[in-house]
């Protein structure tokens, strides 16, 4: 399932703000946000409520692990299949 | 089989032959899992699997008082993997597992380096490890040997009783986070074991009846000692979650301990924050935390926003705000024998002092003058307590010399529970070690019998718990060719919201040109995620000679950070999110 339908603003509106608002800064959607020091477990929480919030997806317990939210992408396919 | 007596427990594997003889069916342990029935572990279950790793590690020819690694992810061999080791008479160490997959090459060469400090006899890991491992292992001159956990069957032979125990030998090691601290493992005896579990317990009035929870991992001493070896001595049972369905849902802790009316729960002092925060509403319904007799804090610096916050959110669900205890100590004296507060025990009539300081004359002069509770300019500071049984504590000056009530110095710390000391490492130990004292370099001051911990002389960083030692990070970022050597400060900064500290790095630049600038913030966000597992909240890139250092060369915390403004860079367009828990 592709996430292309999904909308990202809220995505990279949170994961610019986790790193001081520079937009600029924040890589292409594919990057591991783990590798780049953006996302780690403490963050992980915060993705799960956006995703929720702001997707109205509900995130059993069973799929919580970083490698599910580590990119852009992957948690827009994420939303994508959830939905 | 016959057993021989073991009335008078006097290492942690009597405590566990003791509990496997009288209530073989009694539940130890319960590994909870976010996507399957929880894994449960009898007494008697406990003691076979252990004599099943005892007998593999004999079978690898692992002699007394050598060292074995166990890296073994959330699961029920963790402790009989651990214990089979103890079991020989050698010397068990849990280390942290790798996350992430960038993370492995840094966390690789911190493991060659330990293992050729230490030189263990064996390793104790899970199949997805083997490969690396076995690379890694082929530059090292007397390899150790490495055991999967899996190949260890469930038929596999088991070893027989164990040889007569010393209590005085060394029963285990703890390492705390970080390259520095990985070459300072802390080896503790049996004996210093369990004065620590005798201290606790009868200062809490622990018991059999007790029923503890946790998600702070086996690896850090903290869930070690507090969640797995104190139950086991007690006899009561304990349940694990993995920190990471902790964090991703934190509600899950609440269930756990509503299901199985737990009594005992410790967490460091952010995850009160934490919890108080991200918790929602909605979790709530159908938790009940009336059964909790003692939520424990300890780890980092305990605040008192943090109990309050935590306090107001869950009272509704039935938590009792009596039951908030601290607890203080350090890996070098086990763990915790300092303490106060909780609803049992002696703690219940030592609740936690609240002690309101005036602010500037902590920062300024370094004492703690008393000022009315709520003044303006005034700071709450919560008591840590007092030295449980056969602990003491006295704060000193530079010289090591004692210094009056309120007046703010080193910490140090007499305990039956002190360590041997830093495992191969005497001149680490004679540094932290006098007469029979250990400095620590935590600070604080005494009042009317009570401790109060203010911070740290050092600048390690504490972060949800985590020791993180900047030295590491400066190094890590001088790496980078754009980098000045030298020129780099890693500072914890105290954040209340949060209730632990956040990361700033500062690094200073070759070169004035932002796209190298760019670059820098995110080479140095990648390397201290991949080698610490650790997120900065703010990395600043700042012109050669920014950084203010001392006389000494040695770079002031706080002059920095007040000039920091000076280094914001431009944001691209304004944050449209708050910050997170672990900062942004």
């Amino acid at each position: 399932m592709s996430g292309a339908a999904v909308d990202r603003e809220p995505l990279r509106a949170h994961f610019a703000a986790v790193i001081g608002g520079r937009r600029d800064l924040l890589p292409a959607d594919h990057v591991s946000l783990v590798d780049e020091g953006i996302l780690d477990s403490f963050g992980l929480a915060e993705v799960v409520a956006l995703v929720e919030r702001a997707y109205g997806v509900k995130v059993p317990d069973a799929d919580l692990a970083l490698k599910t939210f580590d990119s852009i992408d992957k948690i827009a396919a994420y939303v994508a299949a959830r939905r | 089989m016959i057993r021989p007596s073991v009335n008078e427990p006097r290492t942690i594997i009597d405590h566990l032959r003791s509990r496997a003889a009288r209530t073989p069916h009694a539940l130890h342990a319960r590994y909870v899992h976010p996507d399957r029935p929880p894994d449960e572990q009898s007494y008697g279950q406990l003691e076979r699997r252990t004599r099943q790793f005892a007998a593999a590690l004999a079978g690898a020819g692992t002699p007394r008082q050598r060292v074995v690694l166990v890296i073994l992810q959330h699961h029920a061999d963790m402790l009989p993997a651990f214990y089979g080791a103890m079991w020989l008479g050698a010397i068990p160490a849990f280390l942290p597992f790798p996350t992430g997959k960038l993370h492995i090459g840094k966390y690789w060469s911190d493991l060659a380096r330990l293992v050729e400090r230490t030189v263990p006899h064996a390793i104790v890991t899970y199949r997805e490890l083997a490969d690396e491992l076995t690379g890694l292992l082929k530059s090292v001159p007397t390899p150790p040997a490495v055991l999967l956990h899996d190949e260890v069957g469930a038929e596999a032979p088991l070893a027989p009783d164990p040889p007569p125990a010393n209590p005085e030998e060394v029963a285990c090691i703890q390492y705390s986070s970080g390259s520095t601290g990985l070459q300072k493992g802390a080896a503790l005896s049996h004996r210093a074991i369990l004065a620590e579990c005798a201290g606790v317990g009868e200062f809490f009035g622990l018991g059999a009846d007790d029923h503890f929870v946790t998600w702070v991992p086996l690896y850090h001493d903290w869930g070690l000692v507090c969640d797995a070896i104190h139950p086991l001595v007690l006899g009561a049972p304990f349940t694990l979650l993995s920190p990471i369905h902790w964090v991703a849902r934190p509600a899950a802790v609440l269930d756990v301990i509503t299901k199985y009316k737990a009594t005992v729960y410790w967490h460091p002092n952010f995850a009160f924050n934490f919890m108080a925060k991200r918790v929602k509403e909605e979790e709530l319904a159908g938790v009940d935390l009336s059964s909790l007799r003692l939520c424990g804090n300890g780890a980092e610096p305990c605040l008192y926003e943090s109990h309050e916050m935590f306090a107001r959110r869950f009272a509704k669900v039935g938590f009792d705000r009596r039951a908030l205890g601290i607890v203080y100590g350090m890996a070098e004296v086990v763990n915790s024998v300092i303490g106060a507060g909780g609803m049992r025990g002696p703690g219940a009539s030592e609740p936690i002092r609240v002690d309101t300081i005036d602010r500037k004359a902590l920062q300024e002069q370094h004492k703690a003058v008393p000022v009315p509770a709520g003044s303006h300019g005034g700071l709450p500071m919560l008591g840590v307590g007092r030295g449980f049984q056969g602990t003491s504590f006295k704060i000193v000056d530079d010289d090591r010399k004692e210094v009056p009530d309120r007046t703010v110095g080193e910490i140090a710390i007499q305990s039956r529970c002190l360590f041997h000391g830093y495992y191969r490492n005497e001149q680490a130990t004679a540094e932290r070690v006098q007469d029979g004292w250990y400095f620590g370099g935590d600070l604080g001051y005494r009042a009317e019998g009570i401790l109060y911990v203010t911070g740290r002389k050092s600048d390690l960083i504490i972060i949800g718990g985590e020791n993180i030692y900047p030295q590491d990070i400066e190094y890590m970022v001088a790496e980078h060719p754009q980098v000045v050597a030298g020129r780099v400060a890693a500072i914890g900064v105290e954040d209340a919201e949060l209730g632990t500290q956040k990361l700033i790095v500062i690094a200073e630049s070759k070169s004035d040109d932002p796209a190298v600038h760019d670059e820098l913030v995110r080479f140095v966000r990648r390397e201290v995620a991949a080698r610490l597992n650790v997120r900065c909240d703010r990395v600043y890139v700042a012109p050669h000679k920014w950084l203010y250092k001392t006389s000494s060369g040695k770079i002031s915390r706080l002059p920095n950070l007040a000039r920091l403004a000076e280094l914001e860079p431009r944001a691209s367009q304004p944050a449209s999110e708050p910050a997170g828990p672990a900062g942004s």
